[in-house]
């Protein structure tokens, strides 16, 4: 098969990516270039083998846990795929990496490994061609690399993230299933490679990522507060360039495996941090930026937004479900175990209508009140929609954390357990295995939930009233148009830190 | 060959590595920690308790096939004088192996962990072993026996449970008759894996000072109801849930202050469980003791129960006259 190379500069107008993006400059306050401040990071970033030599110890362990689920012990405590998965890596990707990383766990991320290798027949190696003169042959060219599969462009109206909001959802609402039942994890994750493969093998480069997997969604969300970026460093640097390596490819790497424009990016959203730009731009004028918390503070589409208000509802929910005092929200949530069909229905429609309609109904109620408050209608309502919902995301992300932590902590002697006897078949490889359940610091997990909460709610404010600012200029008005999206996230806190305090 | 060509084909061998070595690895590990640690000479015996069966098996219980099947009971068959190994795992909650007559457990079996016991089986023979904590509704059907040696099981294992999953059993309608409800919790609560079909008895308990779990269709006898008005009067006034203690003054029962004794205690043996009595007060403790049911049966359930077997006796007689009872 081979498809027509398009030109360079085509491919830049029709990524659906780059027609998203503002033709802004990067901004660089308050950044401090990494890559110049760490002695040998460019170096490691811009070697061939390092995604490679970061996912395979990855892919290993992931098998790993995959083979544990299928033939290790059916209690999910005595799991590693339970005990690793859903609460040591669910902790650390929510409270350490995509506060601190922003996508870092794209970069290991196995799921999309058989994949990519099959799109691209290479594991470190690039397939480079000149477009001009490198016609015929295997394959699509696409800018300047050489893509095996079908290279299908991913249909139009689904370049977003509405299948990541409701596959995430969805998954959620049998959260009770698959976090006791070891099979039913493999079920999932053996789903995410699969999907992965088949996604890439039929579609453009990582249009899994992009637009179906369900942990990229509130990723890419919550990576917009990270504390790094990778952007480009001198914005006429890029313009002047006609290389456009970044976007294309080249003999030193592959073009954006994530359909963005690297030279032009001002959000995190989409970045896996695959480090291809790094290896692409010939003038090395794309770098890795430690930046303030919140610093990407613009949400794009409704389908953000909503990613927005079903994160804040899950953790929510969970907080009420696996947290709180009511085992009968717990018995309906269990469908598995209870078989309480009724139950679940009750609470599985609750989940979603709170998540879909009520909750981003209430908001709306509350940023359309702020702009009758304010009096004016200068701005779009949508922007002033997209940019009060943007405060959901730190206090969504601080929620997340602090809803996680007591579950890592009470539940954190299993890990050394599983260490030792990861497929609960009676081994103990580091003398760990027979260490009683001992959850630590319980009693203390409160005052660490709540300045959590309360920094997510000082960031929300803050960003928020920095929306309002912007787009309220007159005296008074800011104040106005945001007091009552201000008094829902307070209300919201204070109901988060009922249930962890009551 | 250019150095990426290189990396290229060490990145391949590394995958392939890594995914052979993640799928095969741990199953040669456990082969081999398992096979280094049993002298060959041993007879190995895995089983694995599978509380939502209410089983002992000796079939591999996986994440893969534990929810979606039922698992065979173990009959494992030793040699005798040929030293054995037993290594006892959970699939899923604590269970405790009890094997009196080889002189085996209790021994509480954790999941994620395998209790290894080693033995040599003396005589022939065919034993019954059991668990000992109350492990799930499906508890009292987990017993089997070892046989030791060739002896014909059904001719030494003495009187069989009756082998229904009784925890499975739908309930009946909600008008059904408080004997009615009596029977389907007398089987769906497991009461029938000790107490046999219709509380005959006859279940084999070692050491136990009457040998055999009581026969319970009997119980009319036992609270001084000898005629059927009398147990149709008792049943009566359980059914339309009227306390006994409250007909003291005018019952038409004969003696109804003992028979009133005799329900107060029964109730409360039913509550509050009953250790069993040792024949030999030297040797191991009864594996089947009555349990203490009182966090998992009502008063209500409790009375539907002792209706039930109040009419076994009228039941039986009538069953054998050929009349309807």
């Amino acid at each position: 098969m081979f498809v027509q190379a398009k030109g360079i500069r085509a491919l830049a107008g029709t990524s659906p990516a780059v027609a998203t993006l503002a033709p802004r400059g990067p901004a660089t306050a308050g950044r401090i270039d990494l890559l110049q401040a760490v002695p040998g990071l460019r170096w490691l970033l811009t070697r061939r083998w390092f995604q490679f030599a970061m996912i395979l110890p990855n892919l290993v362990l992931f098998l790993l846990f995959l083979m544990a689920g299928t033939f290790g012990s059916p209690v999910g405590n005595r799991n590693i795929i339970i005990i690793f998965v859903w609460i040591l890596w669910w902790f650390l990707l929510i409270s350490v990496l995509v506060p601190f990383l922003s996508r870092a766990w794209c970069i290991v991320c196995p799921f999309p490994f058989f994949g990519e290798w099959l799109q691209r027949r290479a594991l470190v190696d690039v397939r480079a061609v000149d477009p001009k003169k490198g016609k015929g042959g295997p394959g699509t060219i696409i800018g300047r690399n050489r893509y095996f599969g079908w290279n299908l462009r991913w249909p139009k109206s689904l370049t977003n993230i509405w299948l990541q909001n409701i596959g995430f959802l969805g998954l959620c609402t049998f959260s009770a299933l698959f976090l006791t039942r070891p099979i039913v994890s493999v079920g999932i994750l053996g789903a995410l490679f699969v999907i992965g493969t088949v996604l890439a093998v039929l579609y453009r480069q990582r249009a899994f990522c992009n637009y179906v997997c369900p942990v990229s969604g509130f990723l890419g969300l919550y990576a917009m507060a990270s504390t790094i970026e990778v952007r480009s460093k001198d914005a006429d640097v890029c313009a002047k360039c006609k290389d456009k390596g970044c976007l294309a490819g080249g003999e030193r790497g592959w073009g954006c495996p994530w359909l963005m424009y690297p030279s032009k990016m001002d959000r995190n959203n989409y970045c896996g941090l695959c480090m291809e730009c790094l290896k692409t731009c010939p003038y090395a004028n794309m770098t890795v930026n430690l930046r303030p918390f919140c610093a990407d503070t613009r949400l794009k589409g409704y389908d953000e937004a909503w990613k927005a208000f079903i994160m804040l509802t899950l953790a929510l929910a969970y907080s009420v479900i696996y947290l709180g005092p009511w085992g009968f929200l717990k018995d309906w949530a269990n469908i598995a175990e209870k078989a309480d069909f009724t139950g679940f229905l009750i609470y599985a429609a609750s989940l979603w209508i709170l998540a879909l309609l009520a909750f981003p109904g209430l908001y709306y109620v509350a940023v359309w009140l702020g702009r009758r408050l304010a009096g004016a209608d200068i701005a779009p309502a949508k922007e002033v929609f997209l940019s009060f919902v943007y405060p959901l995301v730190p206090l969504g992300l601080l929620a997340w954390v602090a809803f996680s932590l007591p579950l890592v902590l009470v539940n954190g002697s299993y890990i050394l357990m599983v260490v030792s006897d990861p497929f609960g078949w009676g081994w103990d490889l580091f003398g760990t295995a027979q260490i009683p359940w001992t959850p630590v610091i319980p009693d203390w997990t409160p005052y660490l939930q709540v300045p959590l909460l309360l920094v997510g709610l000082a960031y929300g404010l803050k960003t928020g009233y920095g929306h309002a600012r912007r787009l309220f200029t007159a005296r008074g008005q800011p104040v106005r148009a945001f007091a009552p999206v201000s008094v829902l996230l307070t209300a919201i806190t204070v109901l988060f830190l009922e249930l962890y305090l009551g | 060959m250019t150095s990426l060509k290189v990396a290229e084909m060490t990145a391949v061998v590394l995958t392939l590595g890594g995914v052979v070595g993640a799928t095969a690895v741990p199953f040669y590990y456990e082969t081999a920690s398992v096979e280094r640690q049993i002298p060959p000479e041993r007879q190995v015996i895995t089983l694995t308790g599978v509380g939502h069966d209410g089983v002992w098996t000796d079939e591999e219980v996986t994440g893969a096939n534990y929810w979606r099947r039922s698992f065979r009971r173990a009959r494992p068959t030793l040699e005798v004088g040929k030293r054995a190994r037993l290594r006892l795992k959970s699939a899923d909650v604590v269970h405790t192996f009890y094997l009196p007559a080889l002189g085996i457990g209790p021994v509480e079996v954790y999941p994620g962990h395998v209790a290894e016991i080693a033995f040599t089986p003396q005589e022939e023979g065919v034993f019954e072993y059991y668990c000992r904590t109350v492990c799930g509704t499906p508890h009292f059907n987990m017993r089997g026996v070892v046989i030791v040696g060739s002896q014909d099981p059904e001719a030494t294992a003495g009187r069989r449970p009756e082998r229904v999953e009784y925890w499975r059993e739908p309930p009946p309608p909600e008008d059904a008759s408080l004997v009615r409800r009596g029977e389907w919790m007398f089987r769906q609560k497991g009461c029938i894996t000790c107490h046999g079909p219709a509380g005959q008895g006859g279940v084999p308990n070692w050491n136990y000072v009457k040998d055999t779990v009581p026969a319970l269709n009997t119980l009319a006898q036992t609270m001084f109801l000898f005629s059927p008005e009398d147990v149709n009067f008792i049943v009566e006034r359980l059914e339309h849930r009227v306390p006994l203690e409250s007909l003291e003054e005018d019952a038409p029962v004969p003696r109804f202050s003992v028979v009133l004794a005799q329900y107060e205690s029964i109730r409360n043996v039913i509550r509050r469980g009953n250790p069993a009595g040792k024949k030999d007060p030297k040797g191991p403790a009864p594996p089947l003791e009555m349990p203490a049911w009182e966090s998992r049966l009502s008063d209500a359930d409790i009375d539907a129960i002792i209706a039930y077997l109040l009419t076994q006796q009228r039941r039986e007689a009538a069953e054998q006259t050929g009349e309807t009872p």
